[in-house]
């Protein structure tokens, strides 16, 4: 369908819809809060009989989360160390149909097993894939600020790919207001790295083009559209590549380009899809604070979860997709900050639905939010959380899209809309309603409450329900051990205690540094006060000298419009 | 993946479809008793908590395995004899009404000792106990002379002499004196070589600070209050005069006259006027706000004559303790007793006040306002407990009010506050003829005269209030053994 993804520039009955939807899960969330709140007051009873039954539903859907994560986990174990390489190769000569390599150990036994049994399912359904001699990768990595000593380890990383990386098309998309040294950097690493690829472009981003904001999509459409030239006066055709959106500090394991082909290559509708790794925060996760490891290990067991549902998986962070389908849909919303989750959106109205996400079970790396203190972290990881709640800017302008997209089952708009909507007030609800307001009732009792039954029985049903959800919290914690990588010898059984006591700060974290950014977040859309683009510090050891502050405003600058800002 | 996250999800929706509603049923009660007689009841429960803990509890004489505190579940409605019993203490037991969804709690039962172990603390005689306002302090009498008399801290371990060696005080002679309410002091008429003077006796915990207010002596103080941070005091007189005794403008001099009444509050002063006008003043007399204007009632109320002690327990309730012991009130019924209240004490804790008289011990409950289904007003509710007592002298809160400690005669007894079922009083000891007792809530302990010899004793009656074991709905919980379910 032709829909523009955008909230600007709207009129009449769009302008006052999109404004409706805007208001809708703020409001809800206020509402579910304050509601609670109010009924703990005036109808203690009543509010106690909802905190017994919210709580029985959270703890059912934890455990429920949890088996999937205890799954995804080991589908990620073992496809550890798969090497998929081989297996794209093996695709080109078609070898699956001669006996397997008696791979070794269960873990290669089984990822052989999936891997033949994916084939045949393409078999049954006749589906053919093409030869991966042909395949490009473009990989975009957007600069804001971040100097050499962030870029330069994810350009190793995929300069050691099993990949060709002669087939690799290196874009570092740098923001003009980045500054001379950033830019300095840029050209320096173009310069070291760029005979390692295919090439390695620099393309600088100009400040307040027309119909921009300040945000990495805006950056990232700009450097594609430099790469989409590119790859055209080498003759290379849009469906032979496939984008990867980077953040400046990921760094991806050597066999994550060649997953990402696999991937490519078994899909039965390739040019209408994206690939979601696992995203790790482990760049840095020993030097950052307990309560950001804590919540940066608790983002990845979400994307693990979320992966063992692909009908409802939308792309997050770093992550891959045709490049046909990145030209089709128009590239990345330039006006919107959740440019990872705007674009399968996007693409899942232009494509009337038939555009998926494929998860992938291998991990990318980027780092924890970190600052020089303490209190800064917390400031800083407050809104990171803040920035990725501002997803919630695709509910409104999703809901506008489906209210005039026949196209797309019903069932399919309202289960897509009903899951964003759910899991935003959700996110800015459970935390509070856990830590904070699920006691209110026992606490502000009146003498009728406090003589009934009921007052009685509800702190021994939740203590038993936390009992219960204690279980997934000790689960969370083995397989955070299992995930996390190695520590210094000399600190490794100090620090492997600590990260467990740390996810006893799970309630804190969960609901100051992310229900309440959710409900920022929410609120701040709910009164029509758009965020501003806030750039997150990446800080590690060895570059504590940079600057650990930016950030940048999301208005639209009106200037001097240049015709290109590409460099060799 | 896909079918086994389906499945999952269905199992868990009918996990939820179904455990929801029984959690919550049973949340609020329900239980399926099998039987065409029963089936699907609502039960109640019984909440028991005893000082101290780990009583046996018996419900219609059935043992129950776990010890006190406990809340018994399951329980269908009715009648149960519920029995608590601890080695070397008294037992206690009730017969307790059961409701369906309702919980019956008694969860401050004190359990009294069989045997009474009171200490001495001094083994000197003293001839007096008189206890100051707070809860704190008391000052002992061994001799006729202020040099003879003790200060007692209860938070010291001996008391200690109540003037310094030096002090000219020393030789003065006590002729009357009463408490002053609101702060550890005493107003006192002494005789020293002849001459008569009028005294405040402040006793603070490291020493004793004495005023002379003999400029007064020519009338007689019906009523001396202080903020407990002595910034402000006054005194009223029989001739009419309330004195203000720190007035920055006037130290010492008359902050109004024509006053049947007085108290003090935060920094408001209340005052009954003789004409029957109420107002308030600010304590720095700055402010003044009428309160009743209205002639005709306030003769009614507080008649042409007599002294009033005003308190004022609450922003919202102002009581008027008259001379014969007549108890008024701003808020309906307005006269809560014609005459005979002897005694009057706030609790420290809730919205309540401790009365007693000659015969009988009241609770005077003001906390509630005017119920939302009810046409009328409430008001604070009043009730006696008319068990035969002799002549009550004193009265404390004890064990976070669950009980009033009482010097009843030359006897102090522990009386249980439940008007729903009243128990007699428990004996404790008996204490030197006429002279008072100090009952310090904080630490569980009674002061008082031994009767045989006067010796300072002390008898903890609950342990020292932090180690109280509080009543809380996720403690041990029991259901019924068998048979006792009716």
């Amino acid at each position: 369908m032709r829909f523009a993804f955008t909230r600007q520039g709207l009129r009449g009955r769009e302008a006052a819809l999109q404004r409706l939807f805007e208001i809708v899960p703020g409001a809800l969330s206020w509402t579910i809060l304050l509601g609670m709140l109010a009924l703990s007051f005036a109808r203690p009873l009543v509010a106690a009989v909802l905190v017994i039954a919210s709580f029985f539903y959270w703890l059912l859907r934890l455990l429920y989360m949890t088996i999937f994560l205890v799954l995804s986990y080991a589908r990620l174990s073992v496809e550890s160390k798969t090497p998929w390489m081989e297996r794209v190769r093996g695709l080109d000569a078609d070898k699956t149909r001669q006996p397997p390599p008696t791979p070794e150990g269960w873990a290669a036994r089984v990822s052989w097993w999936l891997h033949v049994r994916q084939l045949q399912a393409l078999r049954r359904e006749q589906v053919s894939w093409p030869g991966s001699a042909g395949l490009h990768h473009l990989v975009i990595i957007p600069v804001a600020k971040e100097a050499a000593d962030i870029l330069q380890p994810g350009l190793e990383s995929l300069a050691q790919q099993s990949f060709p990386p002669e087939r690799v098309l290196i874009v570092l998309a740098v923001e003009e207001r980045a500054g001379e040294a950033i830019r300095r950097d840029a050209e320096a690493l173009r310069e070291r790295f760029a005979a390692r690829f295919l090439d390695l472009l620099v393309i600088l981003h100009l400040d307040g083009l027309p119909g921009e904001a300040r945000v990495k999509g805006a950056n990232a459409t700009y450097a594609a559209r430099a790469a989409q030239r590119a790859f055209a006066g080498r003759g290379i055709p849009p469906e032979q590549v496939i984008v990867s959106c980077f953040d400046a500090d990921t760094v991806v394991s050597p066999e994550y380009m060649a997953c990402l082909t696999y991937h490519f290559l078994t899909c039965p509708e390739r040019t209408q899809a994206s690939f979601q790794p696992i995203p790790v925060y482990h760049n840095n996760i020993w030097e950052v604070p307990g309560f950001a490891r804590v919540l940066e290990t608790g983002s990845s067991f979400f994307q693990l979860i979320e992966a063992t549902n692909p009908e409802q998986l939308v792309t997050f962070s770093s992550h891959s997709m045709s490049f046909k389908a990145l030209v089709d849909v128009g590239f990345w919303p330039v006006d919107m900050i959740s440019d990872d989750s705007s674009i399968f959106w996007k693409a899942f109205l232009h494509f009337d639905g038939r555009y998926r996400v494929v998860p992938m079970y291998v991990t990318l790396s980027m780092d924890v939010v970190s600052a020089r203190s303490w209190l800064r972290t917390v400031r800083n990881v407050y809104r990171q959380k803040r920035r990725w709640a501002w997803g919630v800017e695709n509910f409104p302008i999703l809901m506008r899209a489906f209210l005039r997209a026949p196209q797309i089952p019903l069932r399919d708009r309202v289960r897509h809309a009903a899951k964003l909507l759910e899991a935003h007030v959700g996110w800015a609800t459970w935390g509070f309603l856990l830590t904070v307001l699920g006691w209110f009732p026992a606490l502000f009792a009146g003498r009728e409450f406090s003589s009934s039954v009921l007052y009685y029985s509800a702190p021994r049903i939740t203590a038993t329900i936390f009992h219960l959800a204690s279980l997934s919290l000790l689960i969370s914690i083995v397989l955070s051990q299992l995930l996390l990588p190695p520590t210094a010898p000399r600190f490794k059984v100090l620090r492997r205690i600590g990260l467990a006591l740390e996810w006893l700060l799970v309630p804190l974290s969960a609901t100051f540094l992310s229900a309440l950014p959710a409900l920022d977040a929410q609120t701040r859309l709910m009164l029509g006060r758009y965020m501003e683009f806030w750039v997150t510090d990446k800080v590690r050891a060895r570059s504590q000298e940079g600057s650990d502050d930016a950030s940048h405003d999301l208005q639209p600058r009106r200037g001097a419009v240049r015709s290109d800002g590409a460099r060799r | 993946m896909r079918l086994a996250r389906k499945l999952l999800f269905y199992c868990f929706t009918a996990a939820y479809l179904i455990g929801c509603p029984l959690t919550i049923a049973y949340a609020l009660g329900y239980l399926y008793e099998p039987g065409t007689e029963h089936g699907l009841v609502q039960t109640g429960l019984i909440s028991l908590s005893t000082t101290p803990p780990g009583a046996t509890v018996y419900l219609n004489n059935k043992r129950y395995t776990k010890k006190t505190p406990a809340i018994l579940r399951g329980l269908l409605p009715g009648e149960y004899q519920v029995r608590v019993a601890l080695r070397e203490h008294r037992s206690w037991s009730r017969a307790v009404t059961v409701e369906g969804a309702k919980a019956a709690a008694h969860e401050r039962i004190l359990l009294a000792p069989s045997v009474w172990r009171p200490q001495t603390v001094l083994t000197e005689p003293f001839e007096q106990l008189l206890p100051l306002s707070g809860g704190r302090f008391a000052v002992l009498l061994a001799g006729p002379t202020l040099g003879e008399a003790m200060a007692l801290d209860v938070r010291d371990a001996l008391p200690r002499p109540l003037l310094p060696v030096l002090s000219p005080w020393r030789q003065a002679r006590l002729i009357d004196q009463f408490a002053v309410a609101g702060a550890p002091a005493l107003l006192a008429r002494v005789e020293i070589r002849g001459d008569e003077h009028l005294i405040w006796v402040d006793v603070r915990p490291e020493e004793t600070v004495i005023e002379d207010l003999s400029r007064f002596l020519l009338h007689r103080p019906v009523w001396a209050i202080a903020q407990p941070n002595r910034k402000h005091r006054l005194v009223l007189f029989d001739d009419e005069t309330l004195v203000a005794l720190d007035d920055p403008a006037a130290p010492g001099g008359i902050l109004a006259s024509g006053v049947r009444g007085a108290g003090l509050d935060g920094r408001w002063v209340y005052l009954l006027r003789r004409s029957g006008m109420l107002e308030r003043l600010d304590v720095d007399g700055r402010d003044r706000e009428p309160l009743l204007q209205d002639e005709h009632l306030a003769r009614s109320l507080f008649g042409t004559r007599g002294f009033f002690k005003i308190l004022a327990p609450d922003d919202a309730f102002v009581l008027f303790w008259g001379e014969q012991g007549r108890l008024l009130g701003n808020r309906l019924p307005y006269r809560f007793a014609r005459g005979g209240v002897t005694g009057v004490v706030q609790d420290p804790d809730r919205p309540r006040l401790l009365l007693w008289r000659r015969d009988a011990v009241g609770v005077l409950e003001y906390g509630d306002a005017e119920p939302d289904e009810e046409l009328f007003e409430r008001g604070p509710r009043l009730w006696w407990l008319a068990w035969p007592l002799t002549r009550v002298e004193q009265a404390f809160w004890a064990h976070e009010g669950s009980h009033a400690l009482l010097r009843d005669g030359d006897e102090l007894r522990l009386l249980e506050l439940d008007p729903s079922a009243p128990a007699p009083p428990v004996d404790i000891v008996p204490v030197k003829h006429k002279t008072g007792a100090l009952y310090a809530e904080s630490e569980g302990a009674v002061y008082y005269l031994g009767a045989a010899d006067g010796r300072l004793m002390r008898l903890a009656i609950t342990p020292a209030r932090e180690f109280l074991t509080l009543s809380r709905p996720d403690r041990a919980t029991t259901t019924p053994p068998a048979g006792v379910r009716r």
